[in-house]
């Protein structure tokens, strides 16, 4: 009682704040082959890469809007919220599962 | 005097100067000899000077990439500090055969070569595949790992990893399929022209003496699986570009060359479209099954001609 709620943006805040941010590692190019999007590695660094990653269109356009910069799960929800008519609770999902896939592929770090 | 041979490869004029050497002549790439072409013009892909004299580059100019079991034997890989590359290639016994030095974009090059004539030969051949291999990148090239048979005027070229069986298919098409010939066993060179992509013979082709200067359309590219029974299906862009792609010689850790690779492989795949899964077993079923799905998008040029024929002998009756 008489304790106000935390506004939502004060809570994405701090956990932004105690939470690493992830950048997308050096030499990792999104290309567009016949309409379908695959990442591939490129450079010394990434020598033993062998893998191609295939992206679906939403994912595509994920990376694109976090290139070059930090981000986390929480950027990657605003993005989705921005381009697609989701709820919050869909969009952090589905955005909690994104990224826990590239950093499983090893595309992030 | 300097020997200077000239080549014209997939359409590319390449060019090798032999300084005076006792040891060292055209003769150690007879497989070359299809392809020499003499004062075409002043355009060559790149320029190979042979000179024994030539010295490795000091290691204060020069930073290690790697070493790499090409299956032949080890490459040593350098990166000089004026971008350009060094490599040192040995046998499969370790004997290094070539120190061969190159500018940053692969137009020019030096290579020293030692030993005996199969180590020279081994040195230079493999000096000048590596060397067409990364400048021709640049021009929407590709040499790949297939064995090529053609078939009304289109390739077909089949990849796998050596030894799944890539050239006894091949030969499964020259025993059972009509009009079929081998264009080359082991190296062909792929082209993305004006939006059509071609396929060439070339003068590396494995163990089998299949050293011919020809061109045809691409009919398609095949990956071949060992399996129990013979089936083919198309592969999906993705898919297509998985396969593709390891079958080509390039630099992965060259930023520019490997890019130059896949951005031709994708235009392989959005050009030509024609890319398959063959699981097969060595027999005469699984020639069968590969000529009749990869030509059939081909057929409309053999009916063209058919047709015509039909209707002169409608004339004549």
């Amino acid at each position: 009682m008489g304790i106000l709620p935390i506004p939502r943006t004060h809570k994405a805040f701090k956990s932004k704040k105690s939470k690493k941010t992830m950048k997308i590692k050096k030499g990792f190019v999104l290309r567009d082959i016949c309409g379908e999007n695959i990442i591939v590695a490129e450079g010394k660094e990434n020598i033993d890469f062998t893998k191609i990653i295939s992206m679906n269109e939403s994912a595509a356009l994920l990376w694109e809007g976090v290139k070059n910069k930090e981000f986390d799960a929480e950027t990657l929800k605003e993005l989705l919220c921005e381009e697609y008519d989701i709820d919050d609770a869909t969009a952090e999902n589905d955005a909690k599962a994104l990224l826990d896939s590239w950093i499983k592929a090893g595309i992030v770090e | 005097m300097n020997n200077i041979s000239e080549y014209c490869i997939a359409e590319h004029n390449i060019r090798v100067v032999f300084t005076a050497n006792d040891r060292n002549s055209p003769e150690l790439i007879a497989s070359f000899e299809p392809f020499r072409t003499k004062g075409s013009n002043d355009d060559f892909l790149f320029t190979l000077h042979v000179d024994d004299t030539l010295k490795p580059i000091t290691k204060e100019h020069r930073e290690h990439i790697d070493t790499f079991d090409t299956g032949n034997g080890d490459t040593i890989v350098d990166q000089l500090d004026n971008g350009g590359y060094q490599y040192i290639l040995k046998d499969i016994e370790g004997r290094s055969c070539c120190l061969l030095q190159t500018n940053k974009d692969f137009s020019e090059g030096v290579c020293a070569l030692n030993g005996n004539e199969q180590m020279r030969h081994f040195g230079l051949n493999n000096a000048l595949m590596m060397l067409y291999a990364f400048r021709s990148s640049f021009f929407h090239t590709l040499l790949i790992h297939a064995s090529l048979v053609r078939n009304n005027g289109y390739g077909y070229a089949f990849i796998a990893k050596s030894g799944t069986g890539k050239s006894t298919h091949t030969q499964l098409w020259l025993k059972h399929i009509p009009g079929s010939d081998m264009m080359n066993d082991d190296n062909p060179i792929v082209r993305v022209i004006d939006g059509h992509t071609f396929i060439y013979g070339s003068p590396w082709s494995g163990k089998t003496p299949c050293y011919r200067d020809v061109k045809a359309p691409l009919g398609a590219i095949a990956q071949i699986t060992r399996a129990k029974s013979n089936s083919i299906e198309r592969l999906s862009p993705t898919i297509a570009f998985t396969y593709i792609l390891p079958a080509c010689s390039t630099m992965k850790w060259d930023k520019t060359v490997f890019r130059n690779t896949y951005d031709t492989v994708i235009k392989v795949i959005e050009t030509s479209q024609y890319v398959y899964v063959l699981h097969c077993l060595p027999d005469k079923e699984a020639a069968e099954v590969s000529f009749n799905t990869l030509s059939a998008p081909h057929q409309q040029n053999i009916t063209s001609p058919c047709k015509s024929q039909a209707n002169s002998s409608t004339t004549r009756n």
